[in-house]
């Protein structure tokens, strides 16, 4: 005999009274670790789908710009093209947006379908050229095309010419491809996409060629894929990272940059210039150093388009000008090799508001030298607009037409312009307004003889003032440019100049992207939520029910074997000694438990993801869920519920040293302690006190300042009233002084039942804590659902006052907002007419991850929004928080969006949840992004939005967003204040109007109303586990409640045995249990009523108040009728043998 | 040596205290029995439990072979309780999970004890019940549950015996047979004994007998 064996004998005799534990601990078990599984599951199916959209690809190469085909080769993968653009069912009309364009080569084949399969390369990749597209399921389904059905893809066509830079042509970009799908993609193209998402990917997989065509890129790709074997340390992949971006920089060549070196044999010198016109500052910047490490002196140009050369001053008053001539800001080592045939040099260096003409001009104007001489000209402004300013010089030399002054190259490369053989022929963009009949025969004589020759010199710091210093981003310089020195080629210097250049030339710098994408795919798989706390957040009350019963239950059980206890206190067993062996004992029951509890984890887990991909769909959007289980939860979970079930088991024992022994031998477990009740009346008064008044005190705090976050007030204060509640219930129950029950009838019978709910104080009260504790989270949680109502179209709403959001798959180009805009966009004349009156603003948007709460996937590249001036100005949108500093800032916080902070961080305003939740990131922290030329920049968060539309993006000035993205042109956003009657037709009326860069118009209402059903949702499965909890929480009345009456046979028989009425009894009973139920109904309602009143009294609460107060009753009467059912029982047995018994 | 010196207890109630015990005083030396009576509620059983340091007494002392119990620590105050005193109640208090043999051993699990199986056996046997080792309690009489009982009660070899009422639920020759049982054992073993009885025919039998009355505790002289 040992203690060992003792705890067996008494596992098995007490066998029933164990499972009852057992259950218990099952059921915590279940819970948490379910939810560690649900956590699981998400991780898992979210990689699963990560690697699924990835395919084979282990690393890409992503570039804003095109590069020659042949470089796919030279460095390995999969070159192809890959464009974002929208799809329209050629002939049913219907439309689908964020579509991904690729263009696939089918000699690639093999790259996504490895050949071991045995499949057919066209189930993979299209055939090879033709007007034929493949399309994924998803995509197919959504236009409701079938193998043979025309569809037109639209998408933007890369521009030379950056389209928002002067010469840009935006309205050249959009493209419409019409072709018959050939067939539907298989996996992986059937879900393949670079980026990780969790909802649909639409996929249009078009032969290269016929993309190339389309796009007038022919032998020219934009994204490279590579395969091979996978890697999962960090070094490893980081080391093949380097060594791709060191294979890149030695493989691209200047055209792969958009640059040419000319070199030009008649005027000697070399040139580099760019396709895009202007040279990208990097590229400005390594070229500069290039020619200098060479020992060369670089010579800088910025060649522009004046609209008119003036002479102004003239005596007559008579103005004369020139029409439509090149001008050319020159550096000082370029206005030497240019001016330098002028009496040796003595034109240059040009001063500030010095000019020199050619003789043609000079002679054209009758300018001499101390003349005034205007030039007129554009700068760009927004996208479309271009602004006509002029300035004046003073006329320091002439310059004949020879050597370099003659050199008709200073004109960049320009289709449309350097090509034309006339003026008349010249195609500038639309947007650059030329008037033919100011062009005269002269103009065209020159233009013949001398092509782009300069008609006029300034310097180049002036030029670069007057034309490219408000919008810099797209560059400062036509060309660099490098004079042949005596005894060297200039082929060789070419060549020098073509090594030093690229070595210096960073790929990252020019847009070229190399990615490890299996482990960015890895990394967001991760999510942006740990579903596993999540969900334990959510089944706190079914575990905490589940605590509370494992400890209830193991005091019943410690109860029914009080003699035992008592017994061997007697014989010498030290507390200690009795915890250790009762503790152990229940112990390995909760082990049990526990481990069975994994089983049924097992199940609950599968429950969840059930509901999360069905009733709480809406929530996820992921039908892709499956679980996934990891040993390391089941670990987790199964050591976690074992030690709640030992903390519960620990408390429970501990009770036990306040009874006496003799009391434990007499079966009778009463606190014999007469001091017991003061003191713990003593402790109820405090806590009942304390409780009131914190809760009151977080409330009213949280209500009129923003000292603590809502969320930490709601629990906090919630849970303080709580507390206060049950233990206002444990002085009721301790109240003294009362006056004996001496008159009979049913009135009688309640008091009694009253009386007796007080006699087992400890259990009344855990019952009743229970019953609080998840009536407080369903009604917590059920009148915190949100509303979207109207007023989230005030100006100070969540919508800024704005009905209408349209999303661009294809940027427009063009500003909606302002009537050229609209005319050059071809909206109808009732849209134009409608967007004429209202209020509009177009956003930049800069595509990345979707930042709301509709995303799964772990959020590193977020949309950013460029917030153009009058959007700023205008203000609007209800704040949370800001950094604002002064009155006017506070007033409206957009405008910290302008400051200019002094370590370089850009002002950044988000959603509060998406900032808190997805990002991780409070005010005035930083968030780390990527800017077109490679570069980590920090955007500081100055204001977090409350509620808002703009949940899915972060916000910047466009001022900022231009600098940063240079590359990104057009609105990819346009929020539009319209009238709510208005704001109907007009959706339709924009989507058809703008269907070429599909364009999807939703009421803001709708969008916000979407986050919202995604918090519902989250809320709903909260307070079905809380229900859960609940339901629970009755169980455990019931127990206690049969328990109760199984104790008391005796005195109901005795009862009996004095004359009482069966239904009397019944009534006594039901009394009793009515006043636990509805103790701890109205502690719980009444504290959540208390927690949410601030979100009540704001009125957007969307609160199902005849579900909660059915889901009461419910709970009410389930109570009611058990303990009914247990007390009928009860009184229905023998009376002698109860007597007996007694 | 048991020695009780002036005992008096009082319960706290919300009436005022509840005097049970006024002074109480009692010595018997190892081998001496007593049997102390007294009407329901006179407090025979609370002198008893103090005796046996289950309860503290409000006033006075209680030696047990030179010891003052209640001066140690919870701990060391149930480990002199497992070695020097045995208890017998009136209902017996095995435990129904486990056999004769185990129920009589269950004090011995405290401390490991090399020759305890050997000599709950020699006690069995001794209170006649070597037939019946493996049986349940449900599956005795009360008779030869009491027997378990004192063969627990004695495992330890304690130096005080306490018995509550220890034949109140049996009838007269059952009650006899282990009145007789009990006072061999005591003798044999030269313990302290001391008995709480509602029976004359039982107090009898002792050395010395008790009346407690009104918190006192006054000698019974032989008739």
């Amino acid at each position: 005999m040992t203690p060992g064996t003792l705890q067996r004998r008494s596992l098995n005799y007490h066998w029933r009274m164990h499972a009852a534990l057992a259950l218990c601990a099952m059921v915590g078990s279940a819970a948490l670790t379910g939810a560690l599984l649900v956590g699981d599951s998400m991780r898992g199916s979210l990689r699963e789908m990560a690697l699924k959209r990835i395919g084979p690809v282990q690393y890409s190469l992503r570039s804003n710009q095109s590069f020659s085909q042949d470089r796919g080769k030279e460095l390995g993968g999969c070159k192809l093209l890959l464009f974002r653009g929208a799809a329209e069912h050629a002939v049913t009309g219907a439309r689908a947006n964020l579509v991904q364009i690729l263009g696939l080569d089918h000699r690639d084949d093999d790259f996504f379908l490895p050949r071991t399969l045995g499949e057919r390369a066209a189930d993979a990749v299209p055939a090879a050229a033709g007007r034929t597209v493949t399309l994924n399921a998803a995509l197919a389904r959504e236009l409701g095309a079938i193998p043979g059905d025309d569809i037109l893809l639209r998408l933007n066509r890369p521009a030379l010419v950056p389209a928002e830079s002067l010469l840009g042509r935006p309205d050249e970009q959009a493209l419409s491809l019409r072709l018959t799908v050939e067939g539907i993609a298989q996996e992986p193209m059937d879900h393949f996409s670079l980026e990780p998402a969790a909802g649909e990917v639409f996929n249009a997989l078009v032969p290269l060629d016929t993309l190339q065509d389309a796009v007038e890129q022919r032998a020219r790709a934009n994204t490279i894929l590579w395969r091979g074997p996978v890697q999962s340390e960090s070094e490893a992949i980081d080391a093949k990272i380097a060594a791709l971006r060191t294979a890149l920089s030695e493989t691209l060549d200047l055209s792969d940059y958009g640059l040419r070196l000319r070199v030009d044999f008649l005027h000697g010198y070399v040139s580099l210039e760019s396709a895009g016109v202007l040279l990208d500052r990097a590229v400005e910047d390594a070229a500069l150093a290039a020619a200098r490490s060479m020992g060369a002196e670089p010579a800088a140009v910025l060649s522009y388009l004046a609209n008119d050369i003036v002479l102004t001053g003239k005596e007559d008053g008579v103005e004369r000008r020139v029409p439509y001539s090149i001008v050319a800001g020159v550096d000082d080592a370029a206005a030497r090799q240019v001016l330098g045939h002028d009496g040796g040099g003595r034109a240059a260096p040009l001063g500030d508001d010095e000019i020199v003409l050619n003789q043609w001009a000079a002679d054209d104007l009758g300018a001499r030298p101390g003349d005034r001489i205007r030039l007129v000209y554009y700068v760009s402004g927004a996208v479309g607009k271009l602004e006509e300013r002029s300035h004046e010089f003073l006329l320091k030399a002439i310059a004949p037409l020879v050597g370099r002054a003659a050199d008709p190259g200073f004109l960049p490369n320009y289709r449309g312009i350097s090509d034309a053989d006339t003026l008349a022929d010249w195609d500038p963009p639309p947007q650059f307004k030329i008037d033919l009949k100011r062009i005269r025969d002269k103009d065209e004589d020159y233009w013949r003889q001398y092509k782009g020759t300069p008609k006029a010199f300034i310097s180049l710091r002036t030029g670069q003032r007057l034309w490219t210093e408000a919008d810099s981003r797209f560059g400062r310089l036509t060309a660099i440019q490098m004079s042949g020195t005596p005894g060297r080629a200039l082929d060789t210097l070419a060549s020098r100049f073509e090594t030093a250049l690229r070595e210096r030339i960073d790929p990252a710098r020019m847009g070229f992207v190399v990615d490890a994408t299996r482990r960015r795919a890895l990394e967001a798989g991760a999510g942006s939520t740990d579903f596993g706390m999540l969900f334990i957040s959510f089944s706190f009350f079914i575990i905490a029910a589940a605590a509370l019963l494992v400890g209830l239950v193991f005091r019943l059980n410690l109860e029914r074997r009080a003699a035992e206890v008592g017994l061997l206190r007697a014989l010498g067993y030290s507390l200690k000694r009795l915890r250790r062996i009762f503790i152990v004992e229940g112990l390995i029951v909760a082990v049990i438990g526990s481990a069975l509890g994994l089983l049924a984890a097992t199940g609950y887990a599968w429950a969840m993801l059930a509901g999360l991909r069905s009733l709480w769909n809406t929530a996820v959007n992921a039908p892709f869920l499956s679980l996934h289980a990891s040993s390391f939860s089941f670990l987790v979970g199964f050591a976690a519920s074992v030690a709640i079930a030992a903390a519960s088991l620990y408390i429970a024992m501990r009770g036990l040293a306040h009874f006496s022994v003799r009391s434990l031998l007499s079966g009778v477990v009463a606190a014999d302690r007469h001091d017991g009740p003061a003191r713990t009346r003593g402790l109820a008064i405090l806590t009942c006190a304390f409780g009131f008044a914190a809760g009151a005190g977080l409330i009213v705090t949280a209500m009129v300042s923003e000292a603590i976050p809502k969320v930490v007030a709601f629990f906090a204060s919630g849970g303080a009233v709580l507390v206060g509640g049950v233990a206002a219930v444990s002085l009721l129950m301790s109240s003294r002084g009362r006056t004996p029950i001496q008159r009979g009838g049913p009135v009688a019978m309640v008091r009694l039942g009253l009386r007796n709910a007080v006699r087992r104080r400890g259990r009344s009260l855990s019952i009743a804590a229970v019953i609080a504790c998840a009536s407080f989270i369903i009604i917590a949680v059920g009148a915190s659902r949100h509303g979207v109502s109207i007023e989230a179209l005030d100006r100070n709403g969540g919508a800024g006052g704005y009905s209408l959001i349209a999303k661009a798959s294809v940027p427009l180009p063009y500003d909606p907002g302002s009537p050229s805009g609209r005319e050059n966009l071809g909206l109808s004349d009732e849209a134009a007419a409608i967007l004429g009156g209202v209020e509009v603003a177009a956003l930049r948007l800069k595509p990345g991850d979707d930042a709301s709460c509709l995303n799964l996937y772990e959020v590193t590249r977020p949309r950013i929004l460029g917030a153009p001036p009058e959007f700023i100005a205008r203000g609007g949108f209800s704040f949370q928080k800001s950094l604002a500093a002064n009155e006017a800032e506070r007033a409206n916080p957009w405008t910290l969006l302008d400051r200019h902070l002094a370590d370089g961080a850009i002002p950044a305003i988000g959603d509060a949840n998406t900032l808190t939740w997805l990002l991780k990131k409070g005010l005035g922290e930083d968030f780390a992004i990527v800017d077109d030329a490679g570069r980590r920049r920090p955007l500081r968060i100055v204001a977090m939005l409350s509620g808002s539309v703009l949940q899915s993006e972060l916000v910047i000035s466009e001022e900022h967003f231009k600098r940063l993205f240079p590359g990104q042109s057009g609105y990819g956003m346009i929020l539009i204040d319209a009238p709510h009657d208005r704001s109907k037709g007009l959706a339709p009326l924009l989507e058809h109007d703008l269907n070429r860069y599909g364009v999807d118009v939703t009421s803001t209402l709708d969008r916000i109303n979407r986050f919202r059903a995604v918090e519902n949702t989250y809320m709903s499965a909260f307070q079905m586990l809380g229900g859960i909890g609940l339901v629970l929480g009755t169980l455990g009345l019931g127990a206690v409640m049969l328990r109760n009456i199984l104790e008391r046979r005796g005195e109901f028989a005795l009862l009996r045995a004095l004359g009482y009425r069966k239904s009397r009894m019944i009534l006594m009973v039901l009394v009793e249990n009515a006043a636990l139920l509805l103790a701890g109904l109205c502690i719980g309602s009444g504290s959540a009523l208390i927690a949410v009143a601030p979100h009540l009294l704001e009125g957007s609460a969307e609160t199902d108040w005849a579900s909660l107060s059915f889901t009461m009753a419910a709970v009410f009467l389930a109570g009611m009728l058990s303990a009914g059912l247990a007390v009928r029982s009860a009184v229905r047995g023998p009376l002698l043998q109860a007597l007996r018994r007694e | 040596m048991v020695e009780a010196r002036n005992i008096r207890k009082e319960y706290p109630s919300a009436a005022g205290d509840l005097s049970v015990l006024t002074d109480v005083s009692l010595a018997l030396r190892p081998g001496e029995s007593a049997a102390i009576m007294g009407p329901s509620g006179c407090g025979k059983s609370t002198f008893l439990n103090i005796l046996g340091t289950l309860e503290t007494p409000t006033w006075g002392s209680v030696r047990i072979d030179d010891c003052d119990p209640f001066s140690l620590n919870e701990p060391a105050l149930a480990k002199f309780r497992n070695k020097s005193i045995g208890f017998i109640f009136q209902d017996h208090h095995l435990l129904p999970q486990c056999s004769v043999l185990e129920n009589v051993l269950v004090p011995t699990l405290v401390q490991a004890d090399a020759d305890a199986p050997a000599r709950a056996r020699a006690l069995i046997d001794r209170v006649g019940l070597s037939a019946r080792l493996d049986h349940r309690p449900a599956e005795l009489s009360g008779g030869e549950r009491q027997r378990v009982a004192i063969a627990r009660a004695l495992v330890n070899q304690p130096a005080v015996l306490l018995a509550d009422e220890p034949t109140g639920d049996l009838d007269a020759q059952t009650a006899d047979t282990i009145a007789a049982l009990l006072l061999e054992i005591h003798r044999e073993r030269k313990t302290v004994l001391v008995v709480v009885t509602h029976s004359s025919d039982l107090a009898r039998r002792f050395d010395r007998r008790f009346q407690l009355r009104e918190g006192r505790l006054q000698p019974v002289q032989p008739a």
